[in-house]
């Protein structure tokens, strides 16, 4: 076959790839095989071979031109490749939460070990990632390192297993505009490491990475765990006082700490020698 | 005058009669959650949460509308042994963040 002639657009045929949580699927139909790739490598653990209950669709169209995005929560023109993925992967989150409103959406990352999960709440440029995928190379299992949906009536929390997506700290203290930038490095974990069911809520860890600071944990007074938690609520209005009223709950009975470190292996050695949810569990048996 | 910047040399307080003698009051539909020392006040009408230590407690409880800054600064003066006089500066700049946050009302 002869290439086009210069100046002509060209487009694959549309392709459709399905994200799963649950029983509900996100279709997302696209020409351009870079955009369904990288979405297929952010949901890698999540993508499901078909549908069986679609509850959003999105279209990323290129058709030889800038990559245009349509959907039921988000519309974008002329983006690059790196503003279509962030937009898709935080489009498929949103589709999901008004799919699941009964769930309580934290922006936080989670891990688990003993059968009960860490919850890691915090704002982008926390260490989230960077802490989930360390404690996972000690043996912790992984939920999410960006969104962890919680079941109030059980306390536990869902996996939602994005592919870690680490951060590069580059040994300087991070310019504001770096954490939109796509300066992330996927961190691919063995299908072992992820945990496929809910679990309970054993601690609330809330990170703060700061250039060489050592790693230390400090107690969070409980009340001030809750104000955080629903700080990084993504759907408190579906909630309100029910959120306040679970949070309060699990404050009160999990514990909660801040960390502070500059290095993540450390941190992560940190919070598995100190045994923070043992403590969880001599509360939740007491 | 803002509060805390009213005390004189000597540190005693200097409040003027206006501040002494408000009368706040916790506003209605509140809702309180006692977790360990600190209390988490949630406020269904703005869809606000705040956390608020022993001290702020000590101070928001006795805001009933009633009781004025003064004698809330003596009652609170006679739990922990310390003179009204040293306590006022405190409560006054107690009582106005917390009407800066919402929870104090001042009828």
């Amino acid at each position: 076959m002869r290439p086009p002639p210069p100046g002509v657009k060209t487009a694959m045929p549309p392709r459709t790839i399905y994200i799963a949580f649950g029983s509900h699927q996100v279709a997302l139909t696209s020409d351009a095989p870079e955009v369904l790739a990288g979405v297929e490598s952010m949901y890698a653990a999540m993508v499901a071979p078909a549908a069986t209950r679609v509850a959003g669709r999105l279209e990323v169209s290129r058709n030889g031109g800038p990559y245009d995005i349509r959907g039921n929560t988000v519309e974008l023109e002329d983006g690059s490749l790196a503003d279509i993925l962030r937009c898709l992967r935080f489009s498929v989150i949103q589709v999901l939460i008004q799919v699941r409103p009964d769930l309580l959406w934290l922006h936080a990352g989670a891990v688990a070990s003993g059968g009960r999960a860490m919850l890691l709440p915090g704002e982008p440029g926390r260490g989230k990632s960077t802490l989930a995928s360390s404690l996972c190379a000690r043996g912790w299992t992984y939920l999410s390192d960006e969104v962890v949906p919680l079941i109030p009536a059980s306390s536990r929390a869902v996996p939602f297993p994005l592919t870690p997506a680490k951060r590069e700290f580059p040994g300087q203290e991070m310019p504001q505009d770096w954490l939109r930038a796509p300066n992330k490095v996927e961190v691919p974990l063995a299908p072992e490491r992820l945990c496929r069911e809910p679990v309970p809520v054993g601690a609330l860890v809330f990170p703060s990475y700061k250039v060489g600071a050592p790693a230390e944990l400090s107690p969070c007074p409980p009340a001030h765990a809750v104000v955080e938690l629903l700080r990084h609520s993504w759907n408190f209005a579906s909630h309100q006082g029910g959120a306040v009223r679970y949070l309060c709950d699990l404050a009160a009975r999990v514990p909660a700490v801040h960390l502070s470190f500059g290095d993540g292996e450390l941190a992560a050695e940190l919070l598995t020698r100190s045994r923070v949810m043992v403590e969880t569990n001599h509360t939740l048996a007491s | 005058m803002t509060p805390g910047n009213s005390l004189p040399a000597s540190g005693r307080a200097c409040a003027p009669p206006d501040e002494a003698g408000m009368r706040p009051a916790r506003p209605s539909g509140t809702e309180e959650y006692p977790l360990g020392d600190d209390l988490l006040v949630y406020v269904p009408r703005s869809e606000t949460a705040y956390a608020l230590n022993r001290s702020a407690v000590a101070i928001w409880r006795l805001c009933d509308g009633t009781r004025t800054v003064e004698a809330i600064t003596k009652e609170l003066g006679q739990c922990v042994g310390r003179s009204g006089d040293e306590l006022l500066p405190d409560v006054i700049q107690g009582v106005t963040r917390l009407r800066e946050l919402g929870l104090l009302e001042i009828s």
